[in-house]
């Protein structure tokens, strides 16, 4: 089966910051990836050269055997570490959106996810609660039926209900297909839903595999292990 | 994917601008209004009276220039804060991860900004025939007693006389407002290339492309003969204030040269929007 995502000698640089170095990795379908790391390690670069919002500096990346692109961005629903929604819309106008640009989104789920959260969908974004924004961002990125989805820190900021609430929400509403990458390091949180996991530091590969076999080989809880690696 | 992009960008675009466009429009009308019945006053003899009709019509006069300005304003002002806000801030985060493609995103923008600026300049126009419908407007400001019918015909016969002008200053118009916008754009496009400091960046490369623009726009007029700002032949007839054939034919070349400057300044644009998006 061919790899949804890969890259080969990744480089990307700001000025004179190395964020990412020669990065290699291949990720296939079907699969939950937690992309680990501290702050400052790269994560969000990859992410964002992924979802074709940062061009590279060198080397090749390919999602679905195809440059980053039109063709990619239908296929790779992406949720940003931030409030990227236009404030002065409606949750309903935010709807018709994504319901206009992407073929693949699933209306009837967002709108049914939307009502199950007692969400007004004729308020504003501007007067949702910070919880509600996130969790309205990641309804609609989860009701498209994409075949990537890049989750940049889905649970960083938000209060432990609505982190379940949010875990949830990815594990039950992904096509099983598809492939997702979730960012973070709130490890303890996540480590049970992840398939695979990729750590990198400084921008470069520091481990990647089958999440069980690496908690194997090492005799350790990712979550261990992180912080081992990672240690200050 | 362009017409879907059209059809947000004029939904956003319009809650901005509508109600500008119906303020500026009633203002109008009032003023139309107030200016037969201040008229009366003001030829009702008494001193009071006179000073009175002066105020308000001062008020409203001024709250109208006031209106006219932004709206004429509001076009280019809104196109660069759409294309910035939505292309490379937070929003842009959605813009530019949709399936469309930059060449795109930045017609939806343009396309918009020109007709809005277009709808606006039609408003001004309506608003300057609301106020001329009242022949009392000149009388107003003017002492000498000239018949309604005259003053129709002038109006009528200028506009008549000079229709190839007004249509090639219109066209001249929307070049310049085109020129406006994507020099914006491009300022914009390079400021964001930088990691840090953008819009400082983005300011700068605008104030430095206006001056080397504006220099390089001289050079060319002058090679070309032109001289834009030499009104001394400006009329053909100075008793019916014809304008010269000569003049328009100097808008041409103006409007020619801003024209290729434009298409510079998007082609740029585009290629940072697809080679070189940098959203940090």
């Amino acid at each position: 089966m061919s790899n949804i995502f890969e890259c080969r000698q990744l480089v990307k640089k700001y000025g004179k910051l190395t964020a990412l170095s020669g990065l290699n990795l291949e990720i296939e379908p079907g699969k939950i990836v937690g992309l680990l790391g501290p702050n400052g390690s790269g994560k969000t670069t990859l992410i964002k050269l992924i979802a074709g919002i940062l061009r590279p500096t060198s080397g090749r990346l390919l999602v679905n055997r195809s440059e980053i692109g039109m063709e990619t961005k239908e296929i790779v629903s992406y949720l940003p570490e931030r409030n990227y929604i236009p404030k002065y819309l409606k949750v309903r106008q935010m709807i018709d959106y994504f319901d206009d640009f992407y073929k693949d989104f699933n209306r009837e789920k967002a709108e049914r996810m939307i009502k199950s959260l007692s969400i007004d969908p004729d308020k504003k974004i501007k007067a949702l609660s910070k919880g509600n924004l996130e969790k309205v961002q990641l309804i609609l990125v989860m009701s498209r039926e994409a075949k990537l989805y890049l989750l940049d820190e889905p649970i960083a900021g938000v209060d432990p209900a609505a982190r379940d609430y949010i875990l949830n929400t990815i594990i039950t509403n992904y096509n099983p297909d598809a492939s997702i990458i979730i960012s973070t390091h709130l490890i303890s949180d996540i480590e049970n839903i992840l398939d695979d996991v990729i750590m990198i530091k400084t921008g470069a590969l520091v481990m990647a595999g089958n999440a069980d076999d690496i908690r194997e080989q090492y005799q350790k809880s990712i979550d261990e292990l992180f912080r081992e690696v990672f240690k200050c | 994917m362009l017409g879907k992009l059209l059809k947000h960008e004029f939904k956003a675009t319009a809650r901005l601008f509508i109600p500008i466009f119906i303020m500026v429009t009633a203002i109008s009308v009032a003023v139309r209004f107030l200016v037969d019945i201040l008229y009366d006053i003001n030829n009702g003899g008494t001193q009071a009276g006179e000073i009175f009709s002066m105020i308000i019509a001062f008020i409203f006069g001024a709250a109208l220039v006031i209106g006219m300005i932004c709206l004429i304003l509001s076009g280019p002002a809104v196109s660069l804060y759409r294309f910035y806000k939505n292309v490379y801030t937070d929003e842009g985060y959605l813009t530019n991860t949709l399936p469309v493609k930059p060449v795109s995103i930045l017609a939806s923008k343009l396309i918009t900004g020109i007709v809005w600026t277009i709808v606006s300049g039609a408003i001004v126009v309506l608003c300057f025939l609301i106020l001329a419908s009242s022949s009392k407007i000149i009388l107003f400001f003017a002492d000498d007693n000239i018949y309604e019918s005259a003053y129709y015909n002038a109006l009528f016969d200028f506009i008549l006389d000079n229709i190839w002008f007004i249509i090639s200053f219109m066209i001249f118009g929307l070049i310049s407002v085109t020129m406006s916008i994507s020099s914006v754009y491009v300022s914009v496009s390079i400021g964001n290339l930088a990691n840090r400091h953008k819009v400082l960046i983005s300011i700068a490369v605008y104030f430095f492309l206006t001056i080397v623009l504006g220099m390089a726009i001289g050079i060319i007029l002058v090679i070309a003969g032109t001289n834009f700002f030499d009104t001394t032949n400006l009329f053909e007839d100075t008793e019916t204030f014809k304008l010269s054939g000569e003049y328009t034919v100097m808008i041409w070349v103006y409007s020619i040269v801003l024209f290729i400057i434009s298409l510079i300044e998007l082609f740029v644009t585009h290629l940072i929007m697809k080679h070189k998006l940098n959203l940090a």
